[in-house]
């Protein structure tokens, strides 16, 4: 059982870091909140709606959106058409409207380049943004992934590491647009082992062990804690 | 003479992308080499035109006094450099002995003395000699990865960010490894974003920047340089 009786809940507009060992059940965790594995008790809550079971897609509807520790690039497609394929609306993919409503097709997919480009920009990767993903370095890829999540704007934020493998120094970058986005109103769950980046972001930090949670509250705190560091930590602090 | 001397290397994937420029660096043995640097300054492809999965479009790559660039991987191996990529780098469905077993693929006749040799550096993989790689931990994992790569008896391990995605207490751990396997003889070189971690078990480390040696020098004198704090480990 990976995830054996966790109960925790993540607050409107924080970035709460889920911590803990390899093995732990948080990728599990992720998998169960987003809809990819259906929990064998207990109940998922989103906005107070019981969401429990629902669909990838469904809960994408409601406003969740979700990265993977290994990154998913769709291969062919540049680092630009990425993004752009993850805007939500899509007016241009309703025959009718090209045709009828040619204009306002027109406008949103210009729209959603703008979009698509400013995110290529933060994200450090403009001198790739017509490269394939296939090309990219391993990092890259791990940008190109949390870009795709950021360009559907949505309410709540699964990140599953997405700063293993990118540069510290533009870990600190992003740190900052993830503070940013989050004081727009967008709320960030986020699984990460780099503790300087959970250190900068994070309000609030959840430890798993075991499939359960062992310990939470800020950051601080969760460091003096003696079992998180004989479970987690070590002597790395 | 070196062990590993990389001179003017022009490497990349496509027909014109070129990944790196003109990326010089050495290896001594007994050494710990850090490869540091931002996204796509081509740390990883460095290792690849080392290991044999990217030939070199032109300079030079030599291995105790031969050289090696364009030779293919398993030519490269026997030749005594082994390479731990960052991803699949284990069979999951196979048991932890058969993983060593697929790693001395080329170096069947020590088989057994180098797997007692491992399992005496790694006794947490002996005591799971018969579980499956899929059910490792991500340390543990890693740990496999590496274990698979000193079946053959290296003179040199490249290492692509072996702590990426490891949590702090197992990424001390490896490097604590990484260190142990340097005390058994085997030289290593490896590209890490835990830099500064990275920085502190190295001897000597590069920094790449787009594709070609930004800085070089001591690990420590590095460590606690200004400029390389601020531009390649964020810090203010």
């Amino acid at each position: 059982m990976a995830v054996n009786g966790a109960t925790f809940a993540v607050r409107r507009g924080t970035i709460t870091g889920l911590l803990g060992p390899n093995g732990a059940g948080k990728t599990t965790l992720f998998n169960i909140v987003a809809g990819t594995i259906k929990p064998s008790s207990g109940q998922i809550l989103l906005e107070g709606r019981d969401v429990t079971g629902w669909r990838p897609d469904q809960l994408a509807h409601l406003g969740l959106t979700r990265t993977f520790q290994l990154a998913r690039g769709l291969a062919d497609l540049t680092v630009l058409e990425n993004f752009a394929l993850y805007a939500k609306q899509h007016p241009g993919e309703t025959l009718w409207r090209v045709f009828l409503d040619a204009t306002s097709v027109r406008q949103r997919e210009q729209a959603v380049l703008e979009e698509a480009w400013r995110l290529v920009r933060q994200l450090n990767l403009a001198h790739v943004a017509n490269n394939r993903t296939t090309d990219l370095s391993g990092g890259q890829k791990k940008l190109v992934e949390l870009g795709r999540a950021l360009v559907g704007h949505p309410k709540l934020l699964l990140l599953d590491e997405p700063m293993a493998g990118v540069n510290p120094a533009l870990a600190v970058e992003l740190g900052k647009y993830l503070l940013a986005i989050r004081d727009s109103g967008i709320t960030i769950l986020v699984i990460e082992h780099n503790m300087s980046f959970i250190r900068q972001i994070c309000d609030h930090v959840i430890v798993l062990a075991a499939g359960k949670v062992i310990a939470e509250g800020a950051f601080d705190e969760i460091r003096q804690n003696e079992t998180v560091q004989l479970a987690y930590l070590g002597s790395a602090l | 003479m070196s062990l590993l001397k990389v001179d003017q290397v022009v490497a990349g994937y496509g027909a014109h992308d070129e990944i790196l420029k003109s990326v010089g660096m050495t290896v001594e043995s007994g050494e710990i080499v850090s490869i540091l640097g931002p996204n796509g300054a081509g740390k990883s492809t460095l290792l690849k035109a080392i290991a044999g999965l990217v030939t070199p479009r032109s300079g030079t790559v030599v291995f105790m006094g031969e050289s090696i660039a364009g030779l293919r991987p398993r030519d490269v191996s026997r030749c005594g450099i082994v390479f731990v990529p960052q991803e699949h780098n284990i069979f999951a469905s196979l048991s932890i002995e058969e993983n060593l077993e697929i790693g001395a693929y080329l170096e069947k006749s020590n088989y057994k003395s180098h797997l007692a040799r491992v399992y005496e550096r790694m006794p947490e993989l002996a005591e799971r000699r018969r579980h499956l790689g899929g059910t490792l931990s991500g340390g543990q994992r890693q740990l496999l990865a590496m274990a698979m790569a000193l079946m053959v008896g290296p003179k040199l391990m490249l290492l692509d960010e072996p702590t990426a995605g490891l949590s702090p207490a197992a990424a001390e751990k490896l490097f604590e490894m990484v260190r142990g396997i340097r005390d058994d003889g085997v030289a290593i070189a490896m590209v890490e974003q835990n830099a500064l971690r990275s920085l502190m078990v190295s001897d000597r480390a590069y920094i790449l920047v787009d594709g070609r040696n930004a800085r070089r020098g001591s690990a420590l004198e590095l460590a606690h340089d200004k400029e390389i704090r601020e531009i390649f480990l964020g810090e203010k």
